[in-house]
């Protein structure tokens, strides 16, 4: 029996590993192993008032920290039965197109990008792709702006509360990013082209695509969640349509839909759902390079990241074009007991947070599905499929193949435990 | 301010326990007269640092926690030109380690780096739980670090 075996997986976020097992050419099994330890946000919930869920939460993840908030404030607004008015429902998409624009080009640039050009990191990278790398820097400059500047800081804001915001930015501290944001926007189109040139390994599987369906934007916060094969749900249904597994192999839990199975959130899945949302200049962007829905190679994940990018820094832009500073800063929040349902887009899928609230207004139960739990299933269904391949190659190139594999979803141990030993084995 | 000679800068995060101790270093000399062309800034990890090596300033300090297996609570000077970029892995994989950053900002532009950069470094422990403020043999290591990040610009304190 063959083993391949990739003991500690570079460029992802915490802390895994990887192993194929063979008997002749067949694969026996795929295991990503997730063994950072469980960290249990949703026990130290418990008995914590409902104020604090978006500031306690954040704490999950210091790259979609923002995330965290405002899938936390739609599930405890719902509980609490608030409605935010639409110009703050409009700063909190803009702040999460902050963190897409940040996380998305750091996974580009820093982590992804060096796979098609045979680097083992970014650094190497820089030494013959200065300008591209400098690029990504300028794109994530941007965001990481945004974010400060309406959340009080760059990682983990502090300016977000349960019905809007401690306060509201000045229109001109605003429109001081502008210059910015419009440079990146151009950086992020010039970088759409240059990837558009690497080479993508033929790949594809008939997945079911899960994201949230935008009302009249691409989505970032949304209320119905829908997929490619009939899903079509609202957040308070969600506990009906998915359950969370435990495996043996792998300290994180693993979202299926219970009626199919298997599924994928993320980028791939929101451009498959909702590429009749993109803007004009999104669009376009993803067009000029030859991408249209449906997009079913997770190779090209880079590329979707990229028109994502491209529509974050468009609507960012367009928000703070309209933004007048008018309006109160957020809606007071009063205790009552119900429970309420919270979906949004991180940079890497669909966040699900559900939240009980008493009289008083403790949360006495939680729950938290992130984005890497619910692709884990399908990156192991993905690895089965390539592993094949890997029988071809040298350890050292097997491994690199089903890092790259690992890498198109860009997951986030330290949310799913919350990463590369690959280990084969051939019998 | 005119252009500042030097820059320190403190990498870390508010609540984050011991390994928000660069910008408890960075604060604590906001509270003591430094010089006016000192330009102290924090920021929250090292790849938000790398635009404060190439714009020309001519020497920059570095302030960060760090976990080296040492007592908790030593500082100590680093040199990054005699370390390994890969040396210096950070906490998180989703970011850049301080020496990457520095290696990173000199590959992309080493005709703008700053002359000299120096590292102080303040032994922690690996973060295994929540925790808001600096630990006790952490925080006595604050004016002790700020003390090396000025005497490296040639302050005494």
């Amino acid at each position: 029996m063959k083993t391949i075996k990739v003991n500690y997986l570079a460029r992802v976020e915490g802390e895994g590993a990887l192993r194929i097992r063979f008997r002749g050419d067949q694969v026996r099994d795929v295991e990503l192993r997730i063994f950072e330890p469980p960290r249990f946000f949703e026990a130290f919930l418990r008995g914590r008032h409902f104020a604090e869920a978006p500031d306690l939460t954040a704490r999950i993840c210091g790259i979609c920290p923002v995330a965290y908030q405002m899938s936390a404030c739609a599930a405890v607004e719902d509980a609490l039965a608030i409605r935010v008015p639409d110009h703050i429902s409009d700063l909190r998409r803009l702040i999460y197109c902050g963190e897409w624009i940040e996380s998305h080009s750091l996974h580009m640039f820093m982590l992804h990008a060096p796979d098609f050009l045979g680097f083992d990191g970014a650094l190497e990278m820089a030494k013959s792709h200065r300008d591209a790398v400098s690029r990504g820097l300028a794109i994530k400059r941007a965001g990481n702006e945004l974010i400060r500047t309406l959340g009080g800081r760059e990682v983990h804001p502090i300016n977000v509360r349960v019905g809007g915001f401690y306060s509201l930015p000045a229109p001109a501290e605003l429109r001081a990013l502008i210059p910015n944001l419009t440079a990146a926007r151009e950086s992020a189109r010039e970088a759409l082209e240059w990837m558009s040139h690497f080479e993508f390994p033929e790949f594809e599987r008939d997945y079911e695509f899960v994201a949230l369906r935008g009302e009249r934007n691409y989505p970032f916060i949304g209320k119905r969640l829908q997929s490619n094969k009939g899903l079509d749900i609202g957040a308070n249904q969600y506990d009906e349509a998915f359950e969370e597994r435990q495996v043996s192999h792998s300290n994180a839990l693993q979202s299926v839909i219970k009626a199919r199975d298997h599924y994928v959130c993320g980028p791939l899945a929101r451009f498959n759902m909702n590429f009749d949302l993109l803007t004009k200049v999104a669009s376009e962007a993803a067009r000029g390079v030859g991408l249209a829905a449906p997009c079913r190679n997770p190779f090209r994940s880079i590329l979707v990241r990229c028109i994502e990018t491209i529509e974050a820094l468009e609507q960012a832009l367009t928000i703070i074009e309209y933004y007048d500073g008018k309006g109160a800063a957020h809606v007071e929040a009063k205790a009552r007991a119900g429970t309420g349902y919270g979906l949004s887009e991180a940079p890497r899928g669909t966040l699900y947070h559900r939240y009980r609230i008493d009289e008083a207004g403790l949360i006495d139960d939680a729950n938290i599905v992130p984005p890497t739990s619910q692709n884990q299933p399908s990156i192991e269904d993905d690895l089965r499929e390539i592993a094949p391949r890997m029988l071809t190659l040298d350890h050292a190139e097997a491994t690199r193949l089903a890092e790259r594999a690992v890498r198109n979803y860009d997951p986030c141990i330290s949310c799913a435990t919350h990463f590369l030993k690959l280990t084969m084995e051939r019998e | 301010m005119n252009r500042p000679r030097a820059r320190i800068i403190g990498i870390g995060q508010d609540t984050a326990g011991d390994d928000g101790v660069g910008i408890a270093v960075a604060r604590h000399l906001g509270t003591l007269e430094v010089p006016a062309d000192i330009e102290i800034i924090e920021r929250a990890e090292p790849s938000a640092a790398i635009d404060l090596l190439s714009d020309g300033i001519k020497q920059v300090v570095f302030i960060d926690a760090l976990v080296d297996g040492a007592k908790t609570g030593r500082v100590v000077e680093i040199d990054p030109s005699q370390h390994n970029a890969a040396d210096g892995r950070p906490l998180s994989t989703h970011g850049i380690g301080l020496l990457e950053a520095i290696e990173l900002a000199r590959t992309l532009d080493r005709s703008a780096m700053p002359q000299r950069i120096t590292i102080v470094g303040i032994t922690i422990e690996r973060p295994s739980r929540y925790r808001a403020e600096v630990s006790a043999p952490v925080a006595a290591a604050i004016p002790i670090a700020a003390k090396l990040a000025l005497g490296q610009l040639g302050i005494a304190r």
